[in-house]
């Protein structure tokens, strides 16, 4: 089985708009001497600590779920790993992604213990297909030619096969027939800017604040696992106020539906998925429940992604 | 193949149409001059199985043919939603893929119309409730009309690139995704049906999906749904780690 995989051109890693800070909007044009943009706070590592993100996982589970065993720190998680059954070819069995060493596992499913009790009313989701938003103003085109123009692979990747059989290449696009690859480059960015659809992202209580800035220019949920650290509260038209914890981050969260919540274990790290009020600094979650320990020793390669784009797509912004 | 058996004209009369696999033993095979090619002709000593077991099956995968092969077994590159997109403009012809992606519109428990349709037995064509087939070229046209009801949802599928909307669940692969018959879902209260739509709602799911590039549409993608369940953690990590290198 045959498909040829080619790399985009990966942008200037060196370029510092990838270091991250809280706020690394540059207040000076590059092009000017200076070759370090100035940013209004000193820039910092990555976003976010990973093995903070762990830890503050772990520690805050391991009493509240006995019998779970969590790798805090950069371990690989110990997730079951299993072939699937390899009565045919075993190539053809294992998932194609862009990377140079094919990774093969397969992991049996976890099963997903069911919601309880969930109410009939429908929500907000099902009626209008996206929480209610405010319409984002039309983006101006991107005024940069795309000049970064996906080249085709000079390493020797693998060829494998897709489900069609392989086609003749296109006249000057000689990679337009595979997918595309690995990180999101300045072109597949803009593209999204013409179709500017909706993005659910898995972040961090940290950079859910920071990327909720864009808002307004690029609609998106967010996908948020942390802890529950107060009570659940009653408040005004059935709403249910809680916080949710990561690390030092703490927001507030508000669960309008009128189901009925699943269980909520203080202590418990949970998956909130809902659209942030940046004005109000609350999460209004529109699907809560506990998170899965095999979800949460995976949640930070999402995050990871995730930032990794949204990098991008600033970048993108900050430029028009 | 021809036949002039009554017996067998009347069995394949009940076939369907890119459904039905045939078995068929002991067929005479002739030249014929005046269709110019050759024919295989079902006699009395012809033994015709519909619909058969393993080992046949086994037989045309040895040639390469496919048949009833589920996605899983032969769809293995992975995209995120805007590579499925940038795909199907940059290249006319349908491709399959596999995308981990959340389900973002799933109406389930809206009008039962949204979910189920009916379409007539044998051309597939779809028809209002209760009426005769509207295909003039349905080959059931002179007989008795019957029809089936199926699912027929519209998907919308979102990661942090973007959203594919309006990709299509239909039977039978919707009844693996949902678990439940078209008969069994027609039975089920409000709160069962807002249940199960919950279970994959805003869920990352792995999705095996076939995308068309169409210039009808105005976004210019059809996605099809040919497999949907939910993602196991732990492949969802696989595929963000392979986005994030290069």
């Amino acid at each position: 089985m045959f498909v040829v995989r080619t790399l985009a051109a990966s942008t200037n890693k060196n370029n510092s708009y990838f270091t991250y800070s809280c706020l690394s909007v540059p207040l000076f044009n590059q092009k000017k001497r200076n070759r370090i943009p100035l940013t209004s706070t000193p820039s910092e590592n990555e976003f976010f600590s990973h093995s903070e993100y762990m830890a503050s996982i772990s520690s805050a589970t391991s009493h509240s779920t006995p019998g779970e065993v969590f790798t805090s720190g950069t371990g690989p998680s110990s997730y079951t790993v299993r072939q699937q059954d390899s009565s045919a070819s075993v190539n053809s069995r294992q998932n194609k992604y862009q990377t140079p060493r094919s990774e093969s596992a397969q992991s049996k499913p976890t099963p997903r213990t069911g919601f309880s009790q969930m109410g009939r009313q429908p929500s907000p989701y099902s009626q209008q297909s996206r929480p209610p938003l405010p319409p984002p103003p039309p983006v101006p085109p991107p005024r940069r030619p795309s000049a970064h123009a996906v080249q085709p692979q000079k390493n020797s990747w693998k060829f494998t096969n897709s489900f069609e059989p392989q086609r003749p290449s296109f006249e000057g696009k000689r990679n337009s027939n595979q997918p595309q690859t690995a990180r999101p480059t300045e072109t597949q960015v803009e593209f999204d800017m013409k179709n500017n659809s909706l993005r659910i992202l898995t972040a961090v209580i940290d950079g859910m604040r920071h990327w909720s800035q864009f808002r307004d220019k690029v609609p998106y949920l967010f996908e948020i696992f942390a802890t529950l650290d107060s009570a659940v509260t009653l408040g005004r038209y059935g709403a249910k106020n809680f916080l949710i914890r990561d690390g030092k981050d703490v927001v507030q969260c508000v669960f309008y539906e009128n189901q009925v919540l699943p269980r909520l274990i203080r202590g418990q790290v949970h998956r909130c998925v809902g659209n942030y009020d940046r004005s109000r600094d609350v999460l209004i979650c529109v699907s809560v429940r506990p998170g899965l320990p095999s979800e949460l020793r995976n949640a930070q390669e999402a995050v990871k992604a995730c930032d990794a784009e949204m990098r991008l797509l600033v970048k993108l912004l900050s430029e028009v | 193949t021809y036949s002039w058996d009554r017996e067998t004209i009347q069995l394949m009369q009940t076939l369907i149409p890119k459904e039905s696999l045939l078995f068929i033993a002991d067929a005479k095979i002739t030249f014929d001059s005046f269709r110019g090619s050759m024919v295989a002709t079902v006699n009395s000593r012809s033994i015709i199985t519909v619909n058969p077991g393993k080992k046949p099956q086994q037989h045309l995968q040895k040639h390469n043919i496919r048949w009833n092969e589920t996605p899983e077994d032969s769809i293995t590159d992975v995209y995120t939603v805007r590579q499925l997109k940038q795909k199907a403009q940059e290249n006319p012809e349908a491709f399959f893929g596999i995308t981990y992606s959340f389900i973002s519109k799933l109406d389930l428990d809206s009008s039962v119309s949204k979910v189920i349709r009916t379409r007539c037995s044998r051309c597939k064509f779809l028809v209002p409730e209760d009426m005769s087939c509207t295909n003039q070229l349905c080959p059931g046209r002179d007989q008795v009309f019957s029809a089936a009801t199926c699912f027929d949802l519209l998907v919308d599928l979102s990661d942090h690139t973007g959203t594919l909307q309006a990709c299509h669940l239909r039977s039978p692969m919707a009844e693996k995704t949902l678990g439940c018959t078209v008969k069994e879902f027609t039975s089920l209260t409000d709160d069962k049906r807002t249940k199960m739509k919950w279970r994959l709602l805003l869920e990352r799911c792995k999705i095996y999906v076939k995308v068309v590039p169409s210039a009808k549409i105005k976004t210019g993608v059809r996605g099809t749904i040919l497999a949907c369940s939910l993602a196991d953690p732990g492949e969802v990590k696989q595929h963000m780690s392979a986005l994030l290198q290069h």
